[in-house]
């Protein structure tokens, strides 16, 4: 009775698992509550923000600025932080905060004792895009240097209790640059995204932008959605609060250029600045959202799905059998997609000579927000050494790539 | 109010049992109680509708759209910049070698099939259950029940790890 006794033996498996519980959280019930609260406040909310959406968009605003409550007025900064007003509105608990500083621990690379900071100063740190994303802007004392992060993720991803940073990888996307100098046209600029969209419509982007609290409104540009016979720019204003605007882009592919930093009638900047931390080419690329779902298809049995932009790997290491992919993407050019035996860290590090030899060619997926499907000749069977598919993409590129086996 | 002291009893009688079958969904105590509460938050709004109807296999079943939901967004893309492994003092959990084993293999599975392995053989529920509570066919529900157990039956880190049962393999 051979199934019999794998059933047993999954059964106490499971049992042994679960058997270092932990106590029930003493405040359990009451944070259901506060769930339950706020899961009803963001459907009244969603519902508000959707009229409100509508409404800016009958009326062709581009941009919009919300307003912040700055928790404190005065506060003592040490002499090479950015003296500038902390805008954390408690709009994000500070332990989700407090992640983001955990997530660039991890993810600067060094060890914990040179950076586990000393001080942390905080500029940002609040939900935007309709709450469904989060921002942070702080400062860093450590032994690895003073340093400026800035960064963003997905809401649905920190706001929960998840971890900051799990098997090497986390939500938060980070950009660490030395500690800037205070200068008069010094702009921070994050860009990101919200996850909900109108059918027909992918996520809007987002810009946040903080510098000096004297400075009172901007004034942006970004390369708009390519139409069937041109490109149509997105031109938009931003009033800032005591140096912080949140602006809502719309669709863009390419990245955001200040024009303009007013302080009355004088413009500080003396050119354009792309939005983004400074020294930080990296963050200049605007984060945009994932396209949609991808819709099931008989016969395509999906194994792995992944979803980004620019360059990445996913491995396929575990398929068994031909392997076929359904892709979507969108964005300025298409992506292409090629197979290789190795993990994805190896073969995304090969150089650029050594990759072409030992990588097969999958195809190409157009970026035109469409499905699309490539069967390929790889067959894959147990025992194989690690496998990977390389997704190569420009980085104003969005996609949602689903690997599976055609029968 | 939505719901009144039936519910706090229900949370309180039910919470374990169902942040058992979070963790063997998520690989994680914390994430677990995350995905209970969420669950727990969701049925309060409607406890008075479900609370005569198996209010715990409504709240199973949210458990297991929303794990759902979470493992396909999972970003699966991110490859890390360097391995930073800084515990200080060591993970508690890092010896216990079986434990590790069987998770890395639970996670190795599709989700469906997790999925279905748990809810067949720790929470106890009838093929038929299943099928409900997934909203796909009993045969469904064997083939992937039966995959899974042959994949972790193959797996060669739990090759060690296999009890020996009486008139077993």
């Amino acid at each position: 009775m051979e199934l019999k006794s794998d059933e047993v033996w999954v059964r106490e498996l499971f049992d042994e698992m679960t058997l270092g519980q932990p106590d029930v959280p003493p405040d359990r019930f009451s944070g259901i509550l506060r769930r339950a609260h706020r899961h009803a406040v963001m459907i009244a909310a969603g519902a508000l923000a959707a009229v409100a959406a509508v409404a800016a968009l009958a009326a062709g605003i581009a941009t919009s600025a919300t307003p912040v409550l700055p928790v404190s007025g005065q506060r003592h900064l040490p002499g090479w932080a950015l003296p500038w007003p902390d805008h954390r509105n408690g709009s994000v608990p500070q332990r989700v905060l407090d992640g983001a500083v955990i997530a660039w621990r991890h993810q600067t690379g060094v060890p914990a004792s040179l950076t586990r900071p000393s001080r942390v100063i905080w500029y940002v740190g609040q939900t935007v895009a309709h709450d469904q994303a989060v921002v942070v802007i702080f400062e860093v004392d450590s032994a690895a240097g003073r340093r400026l992060v800035a960064g963003s993720a997905m809401a649905s991803q920190v706001m929960h209790g998840q971890p900051a940073w799990t098997d090497g990888s986390s939500p938060w996307v980070l950009y660490d640059v030395a500690a800037p100098r205070v200068s008069r046209a010094l702009v921070i600029g994050l860009n990101t995204h919200g996850t909900t969209a109108r059918p027909g419509r992918n996520p809007d982007n987002w810009v946040v932008l903080l510098t000096g609290p004297r400075v009172q409104s901007v004034s942006f540009t970004a390369p708009g959605p390519i139409g069937p016979n041109s490109a149509t720019d997105v031109v938009g204003v931003g009033q800032l609060r005591r140096g912080l605007a949140i602006a809502d882009v719309g669709q863009i592919t390419g990245s955001v250029e200040l024009d303009q930093l007013n302080v009355g009638r004088r413009n500080l900047l003396a050119q354009p600045a792309t939005v983004g931390v400074p020294g930080s080419a990296a963050s200049e690329v605007p984060q945009l959202a994932a396209p949609g779902p991808i819709a099931a298809r008989r016969g395509f049995h999906w194994r792995i799905e992944v979803t980004g932009q620019g360059t990445s790997a996913a491995d396929v290491g575990r398929f068994h059998g031909h392997l076929a992919v359904r892709a979507r993407c969108y964005g300025p050019a298409a992506i292409r997609l090629t197979f290789g035996f190795g993990s994805p860290r190896h073969l995304l590090g090969l150089p650029r000579s050594a990759a072409g030899s030992k990588q097969t060619p999958l195809g190409s997926i157009p970026c035109d927000d469409l499905v699309h499907e490539l069967a390929t000749k790889i067959r894959l069977r147990p025992g194989h050494s690690a496998a990977s598919v390389i997704i190569v993409a420009g980085r104003p590129s969005a996609y949602r790539v689903e690997f599976g086996a055609v029968r | 109010m939505p719901a009144g002291q039936g519910f706090e009893e229900f949370v309180s009688a039910r919470g374990q049992a169902l942040q058992r079958f979070g963790y063997l969904l998520t690989s994680d105590w914390a994430t677990a109680e995350d995905l209970v509460q969420t669950a727990f938050s969701r049925a309060y709004g409607r406890w008075s509708r479900i609370e005569s109807d198996a209010p715990e296999a409504y709240v199973r079943k949210i458990m297991a759209n929303t794990w759902s939901s979470w493992w396909r967004r999972r970003w699966r893309s991110e490859v890390p910049a360097a391995t930073v492994p800084d515990l200080a003092g060591g993970d508690p959990y890092q010896d216990v070698d079986r434990r590790h084993a069987v998770m890395t293999a639970l996670a190795g599975l599709p989700g469906r099939q997790r999925l279905v392995l748990v809810l067949r053989y720790h929470e106890d529920l009838s093929e038929q259950q299943v099928a409900e509570l997934l909203g796909i066919s009993v045969g469904t529900v064997k083939s992937q029940a039966a995959k899974a157990l042959a994949k972790l039956r193959a797996d060669a880190a739990l090759e060690g790890y296999r009890t020996p049962l009486a008139g077993g393999a």
